[in-house]
């Protein structure tokens, strides 16, 4: 099992995980809902895919439900899927009926899936337009009062001005 | 953790962001990042009309972003700088989110071919 590698640039996250596994199965770990549920929630927040259409243009809908019983709704809406290479998907927020919550933060993310040997190396880009709104407010000048998080901010954005 | 932080998801981040998105609120957030101001010097700053300003102040502190006082007759405006963290903290959150999911894909990768091979 190889370690997780994460990389940070303005407003990029890049995953990227090497799977003891066939690039088929890693793909279809994404394409086929009842397998995508046994994964993409932790074990407090199971998922539970309520409808899947795994085309370009068709979207996933699916909950994820606490300890409590509260669901939380989300939708990935796939752009473009080219089976078994890469699934590019908007990852947004939404409500029981489908409908996309706009203002919540939306991140846009590439899954590329690529075999050597057996083994399948899995790259996930994620572009987050929060992230530059964000990255705009820093850019602009130091604010004083904050603790790490917002460091850790500012390390990962490339050029700040200390005022 | 996970679950304050999705439940944090719904509702107060929303607005958050959305009061983030606008430039010149962004560029409110910045000069108040220097001191605080006044909404009539915030006002003539942005060569804006006083109910202009004025709306978009009432976004900033509907979201936390901003608190107001009264300093003799002014009315002067605060930034709250943690509410800024808290949308930094939900980017960190994506990440820990997608690094548990696919230690998770591993995990459930490595049962079923065990069980492919064992059936």
């Amino acid at each position: 099992m190889a370690e997780l590698q994460v990389s940070q640039t303005e407003n990029t996250l890049v995953l990227t995980k090497e799977f003891d596994a066939p690039r088929e199965l890693v793909f279809e770990m994404f394409k086929n809902p009842d397998h995508l549920e046994k994964w993409w929630g932790p074990e407090t927040w199971p998922a539970t895919v309520v409808s899947y259409d795994f085309v370009a243009g068709g979207a996933g809908h699916y909950y994820m439900q606490g300890p409590d019983g509260t669901k939380a709704w989300g939708k990935t809406i796939f752009e473009d899927i080219d089976e078994p290479n890469s699934i590019t998907y908007l990852d947004v927020f939404s409500d029981e009926a489908g409908d996309i919550d706009d203002s919540l933060p939306q991140a846009k993310a590439t899954i590329t899936f690529s075999e050597t040997g057996g083994k399948t190396t899995l790259t996930s880009t994620t572009v987050y337009k929060a992230k530059a709104d964000l990255e705009k407010v820093v850019e602009m000048g130091m604010i004083e009062g904050l603790t790490d998080t917002w460091g850790q901010l500012e390390r990962l954005i490339t050029e700040t001005q200390k005022i | 953790m996970l679950i304050n932080q999705t439940v944090n998801y719904i509702d107060p981040l929303s607005e958050l962001f959305g009061a983030l998105s606008d430039p010149t609120r962004r560029s409110i957030l910045e000069r108040l990042s220097q001191s605080d101001f006044s909404v009539n010097e915030l006002a003539q700053e942005y060569d804006m009309s006083l109910p202009a300003v004025s709306k978009h102040l009432k976004i900033l502190e509907k979201v936390g972003l901003i608190s107001k006082y009264k300093n003799a007759q002014r009315r002067e405006c605060h930034l709250e700088a943690q509410r800024l963290q808290e949308a930094t903290e939900w980017l960190d959150d994506y990440r820990t989110r997608w690094e548990g999911r696919l230690h998770n894909l591993d995990n459930y990768l490595q049962d079923m071919q065990r069980n492919k091979k064992e059936g």
